[in-house]
């Protein structure tokens, strides 16, 4: 599942946007690996991602989280999952990381200067990419860009494109704020990869962008 | 997912929680097209769809084959019982610095059909896999898409599979360099025949000379494809990290 992959929309609107996951190799360094994968999600949850979850609790942080029942839960083969908004948070993981040399894989996804920097200040040579080349098929099929930017938050597919229409329309006549509807549409993400910051940004820039059109 | 209909009073909540549409309000009762929904779960998660009257709920026969095609191809919170990796795909590029299923001189290729938000049907999948197996393609071993070939050699999945749509299937495996091209080229070939859309991934390993460097992989510009410009890294801190 190469669920991180593959978030459409302008490049200017992934500035703030870095779903992080970290995992150990069934098999390879997965047993006993409980521990350490623990310790990364308590490095990761300490430096406040904006985004949390986990399939084994099936929460995520924008329905009311609790950490300890996830940390407690937390398997040889869980893997550590989230979002976070500001790149100096991740810089700061990655580092805690580093230090504590847990041995446990970790992607990032993120406009590529954007991680290579970030790579540099943390003292880290990255290994391997995977690189989204596109959408082919019957693209006719697909909804309208500015619903895609959001449903493809959710690599799973889970949010549909009728919610995200119903809540972009809600936005755009005042009935609900940015953010509100941001919280909304996070909820079906379990994997907690959904970044509420950038779905409250392009819900306010959709309602600007429609308040000139009425002027 | 089935509804308990004398529960149900018509409140219309759920309908919009449905990727694929196969929820509709029929004489003030939610009805769900069993042909059209893919197991994925959401409409009967509480915590997302607050049905007043806790009206929808799992079908029995959904972990029962061949349904159970849809429910783990589309449903992230069921394991396959055969990878027990939750999802549809593998642990791929994630921790290829420990697996080394990527190595230099090699490309990692996901064909995700049905991907995104439109779902597919394994006859799309079949078309693609029939279409690669002029090569000597060895499907990624722990992907669950392997378990439902009938002869992988020449591509043909189970018929009964055939009869499953999913919110996404995806073909995973791993080729020398140099059949980069040739692969390409059927792959685009072959999505002007299918009846849905795909997500397509490269994966391939930093260089040497300048590990800061994104991989540049020329051959891409005969196809017009330029990778988008948020992509996966793999930080390479796994341990132990995988020599070559
Ligand atoms: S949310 Fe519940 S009560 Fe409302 S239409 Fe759906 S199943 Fe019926
Ligand atoms: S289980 Fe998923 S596909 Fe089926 S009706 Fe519910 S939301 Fe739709």
């Amino acid at each position: 599942m190469s669920h991180t992959l593959h978030r459409f929309g302008p490049e200017e609107t992934f500035q703030n946007d870095f779903p992080f996951i970290s995992r150990p190799a069934m098999k390879i360094n997965s047993d006993g690996a409980a521990p350490k994968m623990r310790r990364v999600m308590e490095i990761a949850l300490d430096h406040e991602p904006v985004n949390w979850g986990s399939l084994t609790t099936k929460q995520n942080l924008t329905m009311g989280f609790d950490r300890e029942e996830l940390l407690n839960k937390t398997e040889d083969n869980s893997p550590a999952m989230g979002c976070f908004d500001d790149r100096d948070k991740v810089v700061a993981v990655l580092k805690q990381l580093k230090e504590e040399d847990l041995g446990m894989s970790v992607v990032i996804t993120g406009l590529r200067d954007k991680v290579e920097e970030m790579c540099h200040e943390a003292g880290l040579t990255p290994h391997s990419a995977d690189l989204a080349l596109g959408i082919f098929g019957a693209t006719e099929l697909l909804p309208e860009d500015e619903t895609l930017c959001f449903t493809t938050m959710c690599g799973h597919a889970m949010l549909s494109a009728g919610l995200v229409r119903q809540i972009r329309k809600a936005v755009r006549e005042g009935r609900m704020t940015p953010e509100e509807g941001a919280k909304i549409l996070a909820k079906p993400c379990y994997c907690g990869i959904f970044n509420q910051t950038r779905a409250a940004m392009l819900l306010e820039q959709e309602k600007e962008a429609n308040q000139k059109n009425e002027e | 997912m089935l509804v308990h209909e004398d529960l149900c009073v018509g409140c219309g909540l759920c309908v919009k929680y449905c990727p694929v549409g196969a929820i509709t309000i029929v004489d003030r009762k939610a009805h769900i097209d069993q042909d059209k929904c893919l197991e994925c779960g959401t409409c009967g998660r509480q915590r997302i769809v607050k049905c007043p009257r806790g009206a929808l709920y799992e079908n029995p026969g959904v972990y029962t084959y061949p349904r159970s095609i849809r429910k783990f191809f589309s449903d992230p919170m069921a394991y396959h019982p055969e990878t027990k990796v939750p999802g549809r795909g593998t642990e791929e590029v994630k921790t290829n610095d420990v697996t080394g299923r990527v190595k230099r001189g090699e490309y990692g290729i996901a064909i995700e059909m049905g991907r995104p938000t439109v779902g597919a049907s394994y006859v799309d999948v079949e078309k693609m896999t029939m279409a690669l197996s002029k090569f000597n393609i060895e499907y990624e071993a722990k992907n669950p898409v392997k378990t439902l070939f009938l002869d992988e050699k020449k591509g043909t999945l189970k018929e009964e599979a055939k009869q499953q749509s999913v919110i996404s299937g995806i073909i995973e495996f791993t080729i020398p360099a140099e059949e980069l091209e040739a692969v390409l080229e059927t792959i685009m070939e072959t999505a002007k025949t299918i009846d849905t859309v795909f997500s397509l991934d490269l994966i391939c390993r930093f260089s040497d000379e300048d590990p800061y460097k994104m991989p540049e992989v020329p051959v891409l510009e005969k196809f017009g494809l330029a990778p988008r410009p948020n992509n996966k890294i793999n930080l390479g801190m796994g341990r132990p990290l995988v020599e070559e």
